[in-house]
C-alpha cells in the first residue's frame, strides 16, 4: 500500500516562497494529477515528493514512512522527466535495466524484468537501439519502461509528453491511462496541459502561485469550479466569464448582463444570498451558450440576442463569438444552419449550468 | 543590364564569394605551413648544413637516424614524457574538476588559480622550478625533505629522477587548461540524467563510470589529443630547467625537439635535422590518427 501524504508543506527559495503550506491525501492505486500553469510550484512539488528537493517545511509521507530527509532511491519511487532523461550511449535495454544494476539483482533477473516492461510497452524490437534512433514516443515508452521496471510503489510524472506533438500526445495519453490500470500503482503526474489532466486524472489538483486552488475528480472541477481561476483554467474552450449586477425583480434576483442582457438566477443552494445591486462574475461554459436548434429546450426567459462577429466550424459543432454589449462571449452551435457574421441572432443561456463568482475573492458564490 | 549575373545560380554565387573570403587563409597555409613541411621531405633527403648548397643523398640521414643511439634514447625520453604525462595530468584534471564542479563557494576564484600557470610563460615557470629542485638551503622541496628528516634527493642531477622532476611543472602548466575543458563538459551533461539516476538508486561509482565518463567522452578525445601533442613537443621546460640546456645528465631528459634543435641550430646539420623532424612529424600523425579512431567509436 503506497498512499502518499504531503502535509503543510512549504518551500522556500532564499526569501522567494514557492509553495505555501501544501496538503494533499494521494490514495493507493490513485492517479493524481496536478496541473496548472507554469511557475505554479506543481513542478517542485513533484521534485520535493521525489525527494530532490527538500522541503522547507511540512511533512511528506510514502506509506507509513515520513521522508523528509529520505535520499531519493530509498523512497521506492520511478519518475518520469520531460526530456526523458535516457542516457544516450546505453542501448534501450542498458537504460531499462539501469536501475536493476544499482540494485545489484542477479542477471537473469535482470534480463526477465527488462523483457517484461518491454512486453508491456511494445519495445521488444527496440531493446538494442540507442535512444538517438528512437522517435520521441517510443523514447516515452523506454522512460517508462525504466520506470516500471523497478516495481516502485509510486510513479512520478514530470510533463512526460510536453516534448510530443498533438497526435502523438494523445496516443501517448491512452498508453499511460493504460499502463494504470496494467500495473496499478499510485501515480502523480505533472502538466500544465488541462486536457492531459481531465483525460488522465482520478483526482486533479489545480494548483496557482504554489497554491492548491481546488482538488477533484475531473467533473467536479469541470462542473463546480471553486473560484475564477479554476473556472478559467479547466476547459476548452474557456468558460466566458461576464461582469454583471444581481437585480432583483418580484423578489427573484435576476443577472444584468452587458448588452441589456436580463436573465433570471434559478433557485439553487446559494441563490438566496444574492443580494440586490450585488457586483458579480458570471460564468457560462460556451456549451452553455447556444444558438439554433438547441434554443427550443430552454425556457422563453433564458434568450436573448447577440451580434456574431466569427462563426468557426469545427465539423460536429461550430464556435459562435458573439457580442453582447462591449464583451465578446463565446456560443455553440450544432446545426448546419449557422448564422452568418454580422447577423443579430436568438441566443440562449443554459442557465442550470450558470456559476457565480464574487469578483474580489474571486470564489464560487453560487 | 546585370544578365551576366544572372548566368550563375544562387548556389554557384555563394560559392564564389565563400572561396572569395577563404583565399587568404588557403594562400596563408599554403605558403606558410604546407610548403615548407613538403620542402622539409625534400631537405630531409639532403647534407645541407647552410652555408654549402645541398647534395642530393637519398635516405643516408635516415640510416644514420636508426643506427645513432642517442636518436633512440630521445625518442625514448619523448616517449616517457607522453605515455606518463598524458595520463597523469589528465587523472588529476579531471579530479580536480570533477570536485570544483560540486563546489560554490569561491568556485570562480579556485577556477582562475588552477588556470593561472597556463598562463604563466614556461620558461619562467621552468626557472621557478629548477629553484625548488635545488640542494638545501635554496631548494624547496630539499628543504621540505630535510625538515622533514628524510634524505636529500639529487632530482635533476640524476639519470633516472630528472624526466619525472622536469615533467612535474609541465603537468602543472598545462592542468588549467584541462580543469577548464573538463570542467565545460561536465556541466554540458544535463542534470536530469543525474537525477534519474539518484531516483533509480544508482551510487557515485555507478553514477561516475555508467554516465559522467562515457559521456564526457569527446572531452577525453580532445584532451588526450591535445596533451599528447604537447608532450611530444615538449622543449621549453628540458631547455631551460637543464645545465647548459642540453637535456642531462648523459641526456637522461632530452626530448626529440631539443635534439632537433641541437642538430639544427648548434651542429647546423639541417639535412640530418629535418630528417629527425619528419620523423616527428609521422609519429605525431599516427599517434593522432590511432586516438581518434581508439577514442571516438560510436
Amino acid at each position: 500500500m503506497a498512499q502518499v501524504s504531503i502535509r503543510n508543506v512549504v518551500k522556500r527559495y532564499g526569501s522567494v516562497q514557492v509553495v505555501h503550506g501544501l496538503d494533499l491525501e494521494v490514495q493507493h492505486n490513485e492517479f493524481v494529477v496536478l496541473v496548472g500553469p507554469s511557475g505554479c510550484g506543481k513542478s517542485t512539488m513533484l521534485r520535493m515528493i521525489a525527494g530532490l528537493e527538500d522541503i522547507t517545511s511540512g511533512e511528506i509521507r510514502i506509506g507509513d514512512r515520513v521522508v523528509n530527509n529520505v535520499e531519493p532511491k530509498h523512497r521506492n519511487i520511478a519518475m518520469v522527466f520531460q526530456n526523458y532523461a535516457l542516457y544516450p550511449h546505453m542501448t534501450v535495454a542498458r537504460n531499462i535495466a539501469f536501475g536493476l544494476r544499482a540494485a545489484k539483482l542477479p542477471k537473469a533477473e535482470q534480463e526477465q524484468r527488462v523483457r517484461e516492461a518491454a512486453r508491456i510497452l511494445g519495445l521488444e524490437e527496440l531493446l538494442e537501439r540507442r535512444p538517438a534512433e528512437l522517435s520521441g514516443g517510443q523514447r516515452q515508452r523506454v522512460a517508462m519502461g525504466r520506470a516500471i521496471v523497478r516495481d516502485p510503489q509510486v510513479f512520478l510524472f514530470d510533463e512526460p509528453l510536453s516534448n510530443l506533438d498533438a497526435k502523438l500526445r494523445s496516443s501517448m495519453r491512452v498508453e499511460i491511462k493504460k499502463l494504470h490500470q496494467k500495473v496499478q500503482t499510485t501515480v502523480i503526474y505533472v502538466t500544465h496541459d488541462q486536457v492531459e489532466a481531465m483525460t488522465l486524472a482520478d483526482r486533479i489538483v489545480i494548483m496557482r502561485d504554489g497554491v492548491i486552488q481546488q482538488i477533484g475528480t475531473p467533473l467536479e472541477v469541470f462542473r463546480q469550479p471553486a473560484n475564477l481561476f479554476v473556472a478559467g483554467f479547466i476547459g476548452s474552450p474557456e468558460m466566458n466569464l461576464i461582469e454583471a449586477t444581481i437585480r432583483h425583480k418580484d423578489g427573484q434576483p435576476r443577472l444584468e448582463m452587458p448588452g441589456g442582457i436580463d436573465v433570471p438566477v434559478p433557485p439553487r443552494n446559494g441563490s438566496g444570498a444574492l443580494a440586490d445591486g450585488r457586483r458579480v462574475t458570471a460564468g457560462l461554459r460556451p456549451e452553455h451558450v447556444v444558438a439554433g436548434e438547441a434554443l427550443a429546450a430552454l425556457p422563453e426567459d433564458w434568450r436573448a440576442r447577440a451580434t456574431v462577429g466569427v462563426v468557426e466550424p469545427l465539423g460536429s459543432e461550430s464556435l459562435l463569438m458573439l457580442d453582447i454589449g462591449d464583451r465578446e462571449i463565446t456560443g455553440k452551435a450544432v446545426d448546419s444552419n449557422l448564422p452568418a457574421p454580422g447577423d443579430r441572432a436568438a441566443i440562449g443561456f443554459n442557465l442550470a449550468h450558470l456559476h457565480l463568482f464574487d469578483p474580489e475573492s474571486e470564489q464560487a458564490i453560487y | 543590364m546585370f544578365a551576366w549575373r544572372d548566368r550563375l545560380t544562387v548556389g554557384q554565387k555563394l560559392a564564389i564569394w565563400a572561396w572569395g573570403f577563404l583565399a587568404v587563409p588557403v594562400v596563408f597555409y599554403c605558403v606558410i605551413r604546407f610548403y615548407p613541411t613538403f620542402e622539409s621531405f625534400a631537405i630531409s633527403l639532403t647534407d645541407w648544413d647552410v652555408l654549402s648548397d645541398p647534395n642530393f643523398i637519398w635516405f643516408e640521414n635516415y640510416v644514420r637516424l636508426w643506427n645513432d643511439p642517442v636518436f633512440w634514447q630521445v625518442l625514448g625520453n619523448t616517449f616517457m614524457y607522453l605515455l606518463l604525462g598524458t595520463p597523469i595530468s589528465l587523472l588529476i584534471a579531471f579530479v580536480v574538476a570533477y570536485y570544483l564542479d560540486q563546489v560554490r563557494f569561491m568556485h570562480g576564484f579556485m577556477r582562475a588559480l588552477y588556470f593561472l600557470p597556463f598562463l604563466t610563460t614556461a620558461v619562467a615557470m621552468a626557472w621557478v622550478w629548477r629553484w625548488f629542485y635545488q640542494p638545501v638551503p635554496i631548494g624547496t622541496f630539499n628543504n621540505i625533505l630535510a625538515t622533514l628528516g628524510f634524505a636529500q634527493q639529487p632530482f635533476l642531477r640524476s639519470t633516472t629522477q630528472a624526466l619525472p622532476a622536469i615533467l612535474a611543472p609541465a603537468i602543472w602548466a598545462g592542468l588549467g587548461f584541462q580543469i577548464v575543458i573538463f570542467l565545460a563538459g561536465l556541466r554540458a551533461i544535463p542534470s536530469s540524467y543525474y537525477e534519474a539516476a539518484r531516483i533509480d538508486g544508482a551510487g557515485k561509482w555507478q553514477i561516475l563510470t555508467e554516465i559522467t565518463i562515457p559521456l564526457l567522452r569527446p572531452t577525453v578525445v580532445f584532451l588526450v589529443v591535445i596533451s599528447s601533442i604537447g608532450f611530444l613537443r615538449i622543449f621549453d621546460q628540458v631547455f631551460n630547467m637543464t645545465p647548459q640546456g642540453d637535456g642531462g645528465p648523459l641526456n637522461s631528459t632530452k626530448p626529440i625537439v631539443l635534439y632537433i634543435y641541437e642538430t639544427g641550430f648548434d651542429a647546423f646539420n639541417m639535412g640530418y635535422a629535418t630528417a629527425q623532424t619528419v620523423i616527428l612529424f609521422l609519429i605525431l600523425l599516427i599517434i593522432t590518427l590511432i586516438q581518434l579512431r581508439l577514442l571516438r567509436g560510436r
